[in-house]
């Protein structure tokens, strides 16, 4: 292992690697697919549009014959005009897509030049090798992959361990330790490189099934379903258009009455006006672009519904070591009780690490060494005892029949008593003493005499606080979850800001305190990357597993941060509550366009009916006032198409706090916007 | 697809069969202002309303499919 080989899971740089797209030509190819769009089969999709594109086709029919629907005072020439802003109202949200969906193509086509095709070495059943094409494996399939080489699919390890690059898909160029049997690197990604010894693998997706390809599935938004939140505001904004063409529908007959009759034009050009085009337009632009941003940031989600279930989140639950504590606990000091000495508790605490394999263990192994201890029994005639959640403690079987054992304090304590052992009085003192330092007391045994404690210390990560108190403010709860002992727990919590802890908890513990939260009503998130951690993802709402972690928990999530960085949810419920801030802000200023358009085109329709007074603009001929109202709806569409594609930008703020800004900036500066451009478009069109 | 060629080509015929019904109730509520082509545009017009009325309808109803 290099001193650059890092750990999964371990500290990464404050970047998300974005693959490098080819985004030349992107305009040009989004405005053809802006034509084609135009295809029925396509707009009836969008129903806003396919309004739009219904009143586009009757006003090109009264350009041609302007008496079709009876004699009108409307132009030829005023119908082709109106024909051809409405054209490019449809044009311009066809093009809002087509340029989200464009990026995401590039995106998809950058991904998929990491999925080259290549060969794979294959186990047959009696060991021997085989050479087959990457896509000719299986799940289940397992292959043998030596150093220089590509892992060909993704999978798990079965045996072997070796350093792996995976900057193709994460950016980053430190290489990773892959290994069997561990929680946190025994799974491995197609496209990576192996840099050193070889790996037998157990291929765990099909063809076309990896996790890359589901990334680039999402990102090229081919196989896109609308989320419950567009599907709501698709139907609210259809009850709008409905009632609204039931009003427009309903007009002539009162026009008639009060002997101002209406063209066919104007009440199409009112329709329209009407209906919220800028949202129509937008709203596929916006969903599109918000997957795009997810995969910038590594992440694989299974749906949309995913990513947006993430800015509904209440509750976010969070493991302590490696999600809120960098992770790579050290041991920092040996400390007696009793009448022994610091080198008697190396020496245990040696013995009782010298099988275990985590990066805890090895840093024991490590103090041990430095102060002198060695080992005064042949390991391979001794027997590793693991740990496991359930003991809370490992330890190793001497050869002589003696146990060494080390672990949480109250387990060793009943370790110690079960053999007939007294529990020293300092202990009590000592454990406190590091649990106050924010510190893991381990305690080591042999046989019914405790040694003393390991101090391992355990670091917050820097700039935790900050991004627990800014999900504070959006309403979001922290919990985190450790095994450690109450006072540890409650240290490294009050340190690290979060709302509840929970100490000595279980797996089991994980699923309980998900289901409490849930029953309450609330949404939960919840990080993990074990095999036990699995039923826990499946139950919350936002499961996110890591990349490095077991299959089990990635088949149980319904997100893989392929960083393997727990505290990519917290960015997570940013950019799933961007996303529907953005469609928030863009219906609000959609909605509120309307009162200006009104202004515009109801003195204009009934002009003859004596409501000049409703003329607040000033405008200055009823067909300058319907052209102005038009062309500013069309426009309005590409000039807030930056703003869909980037989203608005994210604020910590609270629900309330959000609706009062949302009201101020999209709501009032949707009222007024539209007052001044319609004004500035009519003097304009006056000129002329 | 959403519709098939013979559905649409199927909605077309019944528009136009409905509106040799409707045209004419145009024409007679037109008081002679209509002229008879008139009558079946605008008559043609009614339908296409109804029918971007249900076919909103159907968008409140089952919006999945869109």
């Amino acid at each position: 292992m290099t001193s650059t080989t890092r750990q999964p899971g371990g500290p990464r740089q404050q970047r998300r690697h974005t693959p490098k797209a080819n985004l030349s030509n992107l305009y040009q190819r989004a405005l053809k697919a802006a034509f084609f769009k135009l295809d029925p089969r396509i707009m009836i999709k969008n129903p806003i549009m396919f309004m739009v594109w219904v009143g586009t086709l009757i006003t090109a029919l009264l350009t041609v014959n302007p008496h079709l629907f009876g004699v009108t005072e409307t132009s030829a020439g005023f119908n082709g005009l109106v024909t051809l802003i409405l054209l490019f109202t449809v044009l311009f949200a066809n093009f809002a897509e087509a340029v989200a969906e464009g990026r995401g193509k590039a995106q998809a086509d950058a991904l998929r030049s990491t999925q080259a095709e290549t060969y794979a070495q294959r186990m047959l059943a009696d060991g021997s090798l085989e050479q087959v094409r990457s896509s000719a494996l299986h799940r289940g399939d397992r292959i043998k992959v030596i150093a220089g080489e590509m892992i060909p699919a993704d999978g798990e390890v079965l045996s072997g361990v070796a350093s792996v690059d995976e900057s193709a898909i994460t950016g980053e160029s430190a290489p990773v330790l892959k290994e069997p049997g561990s929680d946190v690197a025994s799974s491995v990604t197609g496209g990576t490189r192996i840099i050193s010894d070889e790996l037998i693998i157990r291929v765990t997706a099909d063809p076309g099934k990896g996790f890359v390809d589901r990334m680039i599935a999402l990102v090229e938004g081919a196989e896109r379903s609308k989320t419950p939140n567009e599907i709501a505001l698709t139907v609210l904004l259809a009850v709008l258009t409905l009632v609204f063409l039931i009003v427009v529908a309903t007009l002539p007959p009162i026009a008639a009455y009060i002997d101002s009759p209406v063209g066919i034009t104007l009440l199409i050009a009112l329709l329209v006006a009407l209906i919220p085009t800028t949202i129509g337009g937008l709203l596929s632009a916006i969903g599109i672009a918000g997957m795009d941003r997810v995969a910038q940031f590594n992440v694989v989600a299974t749906s949309g519904r995913a990513v947006e279930a993430c800015g509904d989140i209440n509750t976010l639950v969070l493991d302590k070591t490696g999600t809120i504590t960098l992770g790579n606990r050290l041991a920092e000091e040996f400390i007696p009780v009793d009448k022994h000495g610091v080198k008697a508790v190396a020496a245990i605490a040696l013995a009782a690490s010298v099988f275990d394999t985590t990066p805890e263990g090895k840093s024991i192994v490590r103090l041990a060494e430095k102060l002198g201890a060695s080992l005064d029994f042949d390991p391979q005639k001794a027997e590793g005892v693991e740990f496991s959640a359930r003991t809370r403690m490992s330890g190793t079987d001497l050869p002589n029949g003696g146990e060494v054992r080390k672990g949480a304090v109250d387990a060793i304590r009943g370790f110690v008593r079960s053999r007939g052992g007294q529990v020293p009085d300092q202990l009590e003192a000592v454990y406190e003493r590091v649990s106050r330092l924010g510190g893991t007391p381990l305690a080591v045994c042999q046989d019914n005499q405790i040694y003393g404690i390991i101090y391992l210390k355990d670091i917050i990560k820097p700039g935790i606080q900050e991004r627990f108190g800014q999900l504070r403010r959006m309403g979001v709860r922290t919990i985190m979850l450790t095994g450690d002992n109450r006072i540890t727990a409650s240290v490294i919590a009050q340190e690290a800001g979060v709302d509840d802890f929970i100490a000595e908890a279980t797996p089991e513990d994980k699923i309980q305190v998900i289901q409490q939260e849930q029953a309450q009503g609330k949404l939960v998130a919840m990080t993990g990357d074990g095999t036990n951690d699995a039923p826990a993802l499946a139950q919350a709402n936002v499961g996110l597993a890591m990349n490095s972690g077991t299959q089990a928990a990635k088949e149980a999530a319904n997100m893989v941060d392929l960083d393997s960085d727990p505290t990519k949810l917290i960015d997570l419920v940013t950019i799933g509550k961007q996303l529907l801030i953005t469609r928030g802000a863009l219906t609000t200023f959609s909605l509120a366009n309307d009162i200006a358009k009104y202004f515009a085109i109801i003195p204009a329709m009934f002009a003859t009916a004596g409501i000049d007074a409703l003329n607040i603009m000033g405008l200055k001929t009823p067909q300058s006032a319907v052209l102005s109202a038009l062309i500013y709806n069309a426009l309005i569409i590409p000039a807030l198409i930056p703003l869909a594609l980037r989203g608005v930008k994210f604020r910590p703020l609270s629900a309330n706090q959000l609706l009062q800004r949302n009201i101020l900036v999209y709501g009032l500066g949707g009222i007024i916007a539209p007052f001044v451009v319609i004004k500035l478009l009519d003097v304009g069109l006056s000129v002329f | 697809m959403l519709f098939k060629p013979s559905t649409v080509a199927g909605i077309i015929l019944f528009a136009s069969c409905l509106n040799l019904a409707i045209a004419p109730a145009v024409y007679a509520a037109g008081e002679g202002h209509l002229s008879r082509s008139a009558a079946y545009a605008l008559g043609l017009l009614g339908i296409v309303v109804v029918g971007l009325a249900i076919y909103l309808g159907l968008v409140i109803a089952k919006p999945e499919r869109f």
